[in-house]
């Protein structure tokens, strides 16, 4: 029998019992010191997605950057999300519906700027009213391909995360050079006299260097569906929502 | 929509570009693709189809703690899992589900599960526990923490060396288990685990009989994309399935060993392994045998085979290897590698071309240095005697040797062990190209190259002469001179048209620079008014012998001005004079060298230099500033 290496991520594992960052801020409503500082951690992993998504929405870098900022105010300020079931949703589909619905607000208060209408968006400030909320998703058929963007770019702050934790682990472990020998490996196979090439400058054998690979592609999977964790309901499925992403990339990479 | 930008580079997985705003330059699709746990790693994605949730597993073994999917193949799908009574990690494998509707396999399953918690090897996952929970019929297993052969070989050919250490401990496997009455069916590089520490393991014994299908009706039944091929099967298991013995697996290691030696599949005619691969034809005459058609032909036993290959590594003349084959029944040798591979091989040999390439190099080495060094050590110069004898005929064999060195190199990695002399083709490949930088380094560091250029070194001190009051005639009412660290500069302003020639304003400093490193004279002179004059600069080093130094031409101070020589602003006059200092005496650092500044004042108007500043010696006003 042998016990496997004792793996940094493992903590964070999906199925333990410490609530992920999501659910606490979905369970406490911004009422918990806690769940305002768990929220705060999840806007700055994906400040980036909404930036682009303003980007895209034709605002010009600065303009996406002051308005990101801004919504990211609100939504801090606020520190409760005004959703109703939060057994429902995912941060990022979340996140995409308030952005949006930052948008429209926006689109509103330009309409009547002249009367001089306050800065922050009211509706957002009402929990469970009447007002129209930033429910799971904004039900728009026509901005599809733009939601997918917001997903693919959120794929890819994700994966960035994950990167960066892998090279982080690795660096504290002291094995920069076997990371970075080892990391073009991640995308999946590729030429097998390179990775001889590598067996030899690491001073490793062969199969060495091919578990090596192996562990590392494991431990990424586990630092990124830790990660997706973060963004996940109670009960939710990494796996699920990892496939999803790993699709949008596919779907949205190639068209 | 925006367009991504692309980066320029193709992944070199999918042949897709690489987007712009790739995280860390990797493919994102083949990145999150490949982890996305529906997928072996390495493997192509599976469709996520029938494979059990995690959750779902998790519902239905509350008594384990379901960690992660593994994989999933013909025989099953596999979970890594925890079991927390225990504290010990295990593998989760559950039958395909079509089974549980069947009456027949639960006896067959509780039949042949019973053997298989029966066997206990080192080589063997062991079979901790069988049964059925709800709708599935499971086994939980030693978890190796590893990778299967195939996915070792998808990256790259084994040395025959490691495939000779792997084969007897499957050997030793299959010998164990054939001797209590269990054959494996489907020995295949899936089946077989690496665990990363030297260890091989056989997976999955038993499970072919136990689900009771043999493997050609399995690929017909399934897509056969994840499923092994008959490839590895035995005639005699293909023909008549209910007709096998213990060598139908002796076969199917054979198919093996063969991949593992060759990278390929022993299909119609095939070349015996030596034809691809360096290894003698005693290890053909062993894989052609566990090849064999009829069954009577080939190994009687696992164990004769796993014999066999550890006297063909061990044979006399080849080194210990066989020390490090028999010791490693249970473990491959750590450093199975080149230095194991080359004594295995009947026909290694010291690759002829290192030998002559260093030869070479070693022959330019002493041609090229050798009076070099003399030079230096003994004083003395070379003629082009010497260049003709020694210096062309040391480059030209460097140059051969080095070419050659990397020809042999690349022939020696290219043979895969038949070739040695490693060390002699890297020494030959490099040593030119290592002493030619050294020595470029050397020269341009020490001895130096008599070339003036204009490396502008921020001064770090800087000198200046505050006009002087009651001169008379041409004046030199302030000299700035910028040298770099580490240089003694002398400026002199010397007028010249009397004789002797002698200094008439003196600035002088002391800092420490490097040698061969330029020194940037700033110098303006201003004429009183009235004045009228020519004027040379001239900037030579003090060490006459050794150094020479650029002489700038001042030229006429005003030749654009008209006569009237009475205002300048210390702009116009400004001059920069780079200097080399082209041989330091010593060679250390901070080299003594002055630097004089000559004025030719005309001489009708030349008397009343001499009365200028800093006559005889350093001028009150001189200043010594600190750089910036």
């Amino acid at each position: 029998m042998r016990e496997p290496e004792s793996n940094p991520a493992k903590a964070s594992t999906p199925g333990g019992f410490a609530p992920t960052r999501w659910t606490l801020v979905l369970r406490a409503q911004g009422a918990t010191a806690e769940s305002r500082a768990a929220l705060s951690d999840l806007c700055a992993s994906y400040y980036e997605p909404v930036r682009r998504f303003l980007r895209r929405e034709g605002r010009d870098d600065d303009a996406a950057r002051e308005l990101a900022q801004e919504f990211f105010a609100g939504v801090l300020a606020r520190g409760g999300l005004g959703v109703a079931d939060p057994g429902k949703g995912l941060f990022r589909t979340y996140l995409l519906g308030a952005v949006k619905h930052f948008l429209l607000d926006q689109r509103k208060h330009a309409a009547r700027a002249k009367r001089g209408g306050g800065h922050v968006p009211e509706s957002l400030d009402a929990v469970g009213e009447d007002v129209e909320e930033p429910t799971i998703q904004v039900a728009d058929t026509s901005e599809g391909m733009g939601d997918a963007w917001f997903d693919r770019d959120w794929a890819l702050a994700l994966m960035a995360r994950a990167l960066d934790a892998l090279a982080e682990q690795f660096r504290s472990e002291g094995k920069e050079a076997i990371h970075a020998a080892l990391e073009p490996w991640l995308v999946g196979d590729v030429a097998g006299t390179t990775q001889m090439e590598v067996a030899t400058r690491l001073g490793m054998t062969e199969s060495a260097v091919k578990v090596a690979i192996h562990r590392l592609r494991k431990r990424f999977r586990e630092i990124l569906r830790a990660e997706i964790a973060q963004t996940l309901p109670e009960g939710g499925d990494p796996d699920a929502e990892l496939g999803y992403l790993a699709e949008v990339l596919v779907r949205v990479g190639r068209g | 929509m925006m367009k991504m930008t692309e980066s320029g580079r193709k992944c070199p997985r999918c042949g897709v570009e690489v987007p712009g705003d790739a995280p860390r330059g990797l493919c994102p699709r083949c990145v999150m693709v490949g982890a996305t746990s529906g997928v072996k790693p390495g493997g192509a994605p599976v469709e996520a189809g029938e494979m059990p949730t995690v959750a779902r597993v998790q519902e239905v073994f509350p008594q384990l703690e379901i960690l992660e999917a593994v994989g999933r193949g013909g025989m099953g799908f596999v979970y890594k899992a925890r079991q927390p009574n225990l504290d010990r990690v295990v593998a989760l494998k559950l039958l395909p589900e079509r089974f549980a509707q069947d009456p027949e396999f639960a006896e067959r399953f509780n039949r042949e599960g019973r053997f298989l918690a029966r066997l206990s090897h080192p080589n063997i996952v062991s079979v901790h526990d069988f049964g059925r929970t709800g709708d599935f019929y499971f086994l939980t297993m030693e978890y190796v923490d590893g990778v299967n052969l195939r996915q070792a070989m998808q990256a790259g050919r084994f040395s025959p060396a490691e495939a000779l250490a792997i084969v007897p401990q499957i050997c030793a496997a299959l010998q164990y288990a054939h001797g209590q009455g269990v054959l494996h069916r489907d020995i295949k590089p899936e089946n077989i685990l690496l665990d990363g520490k030297g260890g091989v393991k056989i997976a999955d014994f038993g499970i072919a009989k136990m689900i009771g299908e043999d493997r050609a009706s399995i690929t017909l039944t399934q897509t056969g994309a994840t499923l092994g091929t008959p490839q590895y099967m035995a005639p005699e298991q293909l023909e008549r399935p209910n007709d096998v013995d213990h060598r139908a697996d002796i076969y199917s290691l054979g198919v093996v060993f063969y991949e593992l030696l060759t990278g390929e599949l022993p299909l119609g005619r095939f070349d015996p392994p030596s034809a691809s691969t360096p290894v003698g034809t005693r290890v053909d005459q062993v894989v052609m045998r566990t090849l064999e058609k009829d069954r009577g032909k080939r190994h009687q036993s696992a164990g004769e085979l796993k014999t066999e290959i550890e006297n063909v590594a061990a044979s006399p003349g080849q080194g210990a290897m066989g020390a490090g084959v028999g010791a490693g029944v249970g473990m491959v040798p750590p450093v199975a590698g080149v230095g194991a591979a080359t004594q295995v091989l009947a026909s290694a040999r010291i690759s002829r071309q290192a030998s002559v390439a260093a030869g070479l190099v070693l022959l330019a080495v002493v041609l090229t240095v050798g009076p070099l060094v003399a030079a230096v050590a003994f004083g003395g110069g070379f003629g082009w005697v010497d260049l003709l004898l020694l210096g062309v005929p040391g480059v030209m064999s460097g140059i051969v040797g080095t070419i050659l060195g990397w020809v042999a190199w690349a022939r020696i990695r290219a043979s895969k062990g038949r070739l040695t002399g490693k060390p002699m083709a890297i020494f030959a490949s490099f040593c030119m190209p290592v002493l030619a930088v050294v020595g470029g380094v050397l020269v341009t560091t020490t001895v130096g190259l008599s070339r003036t250029t204009t490396r502008t070194a921020e001064p770090s001190q800087e000198f200046s002469m505050a006009p002087a009051a009651g001169t008379v005639g041409y004046q030199p009412v302030g000299g700035t001179l910028r040298v770099p660290k580490g240089l003694m500069a002398t400026l002199e302003i010397v007028r010249t048209d009397v004789e002797p020639i002698t200094p008439i304003a003196v600035l002088s400093g002391y800092v420490l620079a490097p040698s061969g490193a330029d020194v940037r004279v700033n110098f303006w002179l201003e004429p009183v008014a009235g004045s009228t004059g020519r004027w040379n600069l001239r900037v030579v080093s003090e060490d006459g012998a050794s150094c020479t130094a650029g002489e700038e031409e001042l030229g006429p101070l005003a030749p654009a001005m008209p006569d009237a020589l009475t205002v300048y602003t210390v702009e116009d006059r400004t001059q920069e004079i780079p200097v080399t200092i082209s041989k330091a005496p010593g060679g250390g650092r901070g080299v003594p060298l002055s630097l004089r500044v000559r004025g030719y004042p005309r001489p009708d108007s030349g008397q009343g230099l001499t009365t200028t500043i800093g006559a005889g010696g350093l001028p009150e006003a001189l200043e010594t500033k600190s750089g910036k």
